[in-house]
């Protein structure tokens, strides 16, 4: 049992970033005020090796930028941004930060389409170019929010191994610290190119590599929930009894790799829940089956979306799961997802949801 | 005389500078350069990562909007007024 004494949210909206701490065992939350009001924050997340806070704000006029915070968000000051240096390509937003394994490391996965390592906490950063010289890029296409890399999988025990995903990328994985990457989307279905070309660039819209089993992936595709134990060599769809083959989020539990959540959506032609009902849903035996998650949430005229970053979990042992709309509602669980309660409502478009416990 | 550089009242929202700025150059380019130079924590929200104006910023010189955003080659002279303005445009998200 992890201890859950502390617990951090960071909430993140199309209209500016929310943090929540909470000391009574996750249940009473104590809020800030809205941090960067008026700038769509793409993601936010907590460096766990030493608190610091990143925050990864954009803006339609003035562009995409990063602050830090290394006093829990009480004061930020604008940090170094990845920034594109070939004269051509600009950056138009960061849409996940990861922490490496050595001091100091952080990556960034951007779009366009593109992933950055910072080696100094993040004074400096520099392209991984081998990823965005693939030959293989060719084929990327952007989806509807664009062309970049919003999932990274940097394994803890070994630095040299990244797992990247994209829309519309693929997965990628690199053994060399992302020096070489290799391609690994076998089995994926992509029902919008020809037969001939199914595995070629996938759309990816959340992608998890577990950090207790080397090789286990969780995706929820463009077009299905699939699970990988050879890292995306081979895509196994785990998902075909759910609600609805599409989805933005999924989160895993990192205490179990045998555990994942997804929120289906009806088919990417609707991209609802089916039905109007809000569900989430969990495997505990690896995708073999799933057991409904429903109790708390909206069951009826609901037609909100779920973003691809938007379903957090805060690894504690029973496992919190905090979920944003794309109409501004909050739902926490604190016992895996089986019972759901209303924390925010009325809030912007939440992008992205991160949190964690202190241990 | 110099030009005078004016700062949107929708940037100056964001980012400490001043209303109005003397610069000196003879083309657009040369001006913001000078206005960059003198203000650095402009340049990150007007200009992108290859030094191209940010799609929904808008430059005027007096009252003509600028002719060349790609180039910034349009000419200045002292006197002239260059607005840096927030475009309407691209809030959608």
């Amino acid at each position: 049992m992890i201890n859950t004494t502390e617990a951090g949210l960071l909430v993140s909206t199309r209209k500016g970033l929310l943090i929540a701490r909470s000391s009574g065992g996750r249940r009473d939350w104590d809020w800030s005020e809205l941090q960067f009001g008026g700038w769509i924050i793409d993601y936010a997340v907590r460096d766990p090796r030493n608190g610091t806070i990143w925050c990864a704000a954009n803006h339609w006029q003035w562009g995409a930028r990063l602050h830090r915070s290394d006093d829990d968000g009480a004061t930020w000051s604008e940090a170094s941004t990845p920034a594109f240096s070939d004269g051509e390509r600009s950056l138009q937003g960061v849409w996940t930060i990861e922490p490496g394994v050595e001091d100091g490391v952080l990556y960034a996965g951007t779009m366009p389409a593109a992933l950055f390592k910072s080696s100094d906490d993040g004074a400096s950063w520099h392209e991984l170019s081998a990823l965005t010289n693939h030959p293989t890029n060719e084929r990327w296409e952007p989806g509807a929010a664009g062309l970049m890399f919003h999932h990274l999988g940097v394994d803890q025990t070994d630095p040299g191994r990244i797992v990247a995903a994209g829309s519309a990328t693929g997965t990628y994985v690199s053994y060399d610290g992302g020096d070489s990457w290799q391609q690994r989307n076998g089995g994926i279905r992509a029902d919008n190119v020809p037969p001939e070309m199914q595995d070629v660039t996938p759309c990816i819209h959340s992608m998890h590599a577990h950090p207790r089993q080397r090789g286990r992936l969780w995706q929820q595709g463009h077009f299905g929930q699939y699970r990988s134990d050879d890292d995306g060599e081979h895509w196994i769809e785990v998902g075909r009894d759910l609600p609805g083959e599409f989805g933005f989020a999924s989160a895993i539990d990192p205490n179990d790799p045998d555990v994942c959540y997804y929120v289906p959506l009806d088919f990417d032609q609707a991209r609802m829940p089916r039905g109007g009902a809000l569900k989430v849903f969990r495997t505990s035996d690896a995708g073999a089956t799933f057991r409904e998650l429903s109790d708390g949430l909206p069951q009826a005229g609901f037609h909100q979306a779920v973003y691809r970053q938007a379903l957090g979990q805060d690894g504690a042992d029973p496992l919190g799961l905090y979920m944003g709309s794309s109409g501004g509602q909050l739902f926490a669980s604190i016992d895996g997802g089986e019972r759901w309660t209303l924390l925010r409502a009325n809030l912007a478009p939440i992008t992205a949801v991160r949190a964690w416990t202190m241990t | 005389m110099a030009i005078e550089a004016r700062i949107g009242r929708g940037l100056r929202a964001h980012v400490d500078a001043p209303e109005a700025v003397d610069v000196h150059g003879d083309t657009a380019r040369d001006a913001i350069a000078c206005l960059m130079a003198l203000h650095p924590q402009l340049r990150r929200f007007v200009l992108d990562d290859a030094e191209r104006l940010r799609p929904h910023v808008n430059v005027f010189i007096n009252d003509e909007q600028l002719a060349d955003r790609a180039a910034l080659s349009d000419p200045v002279r002292d006197g002239d007024r260059l607005y840096i303005l927030p475009a309407v445009s691209g809030g959608s998200r």
